[in-house]
């Protein structure tokens, strides 16, 4: 039996062929692949890179309705292990690419994988400015507004 | 050639939803130092769903400054509706009503869904929060699904009641009739009289039980008779107790120190 495949195409106008399936993970792809059925669908903001590790998360992630029986590609403890695996793997900046796409494609469990992945970088960083540094956050505050915001975060005693 | 992107700040340029959503992945105290890193972040804080709070001196610097800390926390949250998990594990001992207020507080959140304590110190967990107005009024809104106690009673001292007042006052009606937690979760738990006392509370009066799970502490050496006596005497009471929901599952399993 043939499989329903969709085309995704990304920003550089790469087209990606999908099975509907892996596609559906995505909230918006589900439910533009039922308002327009046989079309390809524009993914102008998503670069090719982007658009493929999406890919990549949504294929694994995919859990086969056939068959029946251990239906789910892998099981759940491995499945973590990939996922950190997968994220692990990615730099910081093309991580947040990854996040924003979870997020405008409304794919929640890579959302929620990306997520950790940047408050788990977040708490590693043992100061603000080492927090700034590594995702390039420019300090818009004045010395003293620093100063103030931080007694403010003391604890009062 | 890879093109190196490290001069643009993608981060700050994420929703709100989304910075909420990883601010509510890192202990609060630490969400709430975030503040500090550009306007962008200035006030944030009041979009984390969920409060993982703790006074552990390593986490947070000086405990005796925990309680203003969570008091300021939940007054910035004060509108917040989207609370659902709220976690809080003292090493310190604090004022027994303010810790009352901070859970009543929370439990006061429509989307509240999973309480989570921890305590070696504190006083009595004064759980009349569970109940009473306050869940009358949950009963309408969303549940509350969770609850974790590690550590039932209080252990340094015998000061402490029972984690429920209402187990005391028999008479009354059960505070926890209308409570709809569905999960049950304890862990260091020493058969003692009075805890058990508190399981038969719980697993009496929570109709909508679906998960209990207790961790019994047992001593290390499990070649030892007497212990493995004493963790049966234990898992036999609690298999005993009378149950209120009909079949939840009951796991109970031992935890070594």
């Amino acid at each position: 039996m043939s499989k329903k495949m969709i085309v995704l195409k990304s920003s550089e106008g790469v087209s990606f062929v999908v099975e509907e399936a892996v596609a559906r993970q995505s909230k918006i792809i589900s439910f533009l692949v039922e308002e327009f059925p046989d079309r390809e669908l524009p993914l102008t903001n998503m670069t090719s890179e982007i658009l493929r590790k999406t890919i990549e998360y949504c294929k694994k992630h995919v859990v086969e309705d056939d068959g029946g029986g251990d239906s789910s590609s892998s099981s759940s403890g491995d499945l973590k292990e990939w996922d950190v695996k997968f994220v692990a793997e990615i730099d910081q900046p093309r991580l947040m690419d990854l996040l924003m796409a979870a997020n405008y494609l409304d794919i929640p469990s890579l959302l929620d994988v990306t997520c950790q992945k940047v408050a788990d970088t977040i708490a590693a960083c043992n100061d603000e400015k080492e927090i700034r540094a590594t995702f390039n956050i420019e300090n818009d505050f004045t010395e003293e507004e620093v100063e103030a915001i931080r007694m403010e975060n003391q604890y009062p005693i | 050639m890879s093109v190196q992107r490290v001069s643009t700040d993608s981060i700050s340029s994420l929703p709100d939803e989304v910075l909420g959503k990883v601010l509510s992945l890192l202990p609060t105290k630490q969400a709430a130092s975030t503040s500090v890193l550009s306007k962008r972040w200035r006030n944030l804080l009041s979009l984390v769903d969920s409060l993982d709070l703790s006074d552990d001196a390593t986490a947070t610097g000086d405990p005796r400054g925990f309680p203003d800390f969570v008091d300021k926390t939940l007054a910035l949250l004060r509108n917040s509706s989207i609370i659902k998990r709220f976690s809080l594990r003292c090493e310190h001992t604090h004022d027994a009503s303010r810790v009352d207020n901070w859970i009543r507080t929370v439990l006061e959140r429509r989307s509240f869904s999973e309480l989570h304590l921890e305590s070696e110190y504190i006083h009595v967990i004064e759980t009349k929060s569970f109940a009473s107005d306050t869940l009358v009024k949950m009963r309408k809104k969303k549940m509350m699904m969770m609850i974790v106690f590690l550590g039932l009673v209080h252990r340094v001292t015998d000061r402490c009641g029972d984690a429920c007042v209402c187990v005391a006052k028999e008479e009354e009606v059960c505070c926890l009739s209308t409570c709809q937690v569905k999960v049950l979760k304890v862990s260091g738990y020493r058969g003692t009289r009075r805890e058990l006392n508190q399981m038969k509370h719980f697993l009496g009066n929570l109709k909508c039980l679906e998960t209990v799970k207790v961790g019994v502490e047992v001593e290390n050496h499990r070649e030892d008779k007497n212990v493995n006596k004493n963790y049966q005497r234990i898992t036999n009471a609690l298999t005993k107790l009378p149950i209120a929901s009909s079949n939840p599952f009951l796991l109970i399993y031992p935890l070594c120190n």
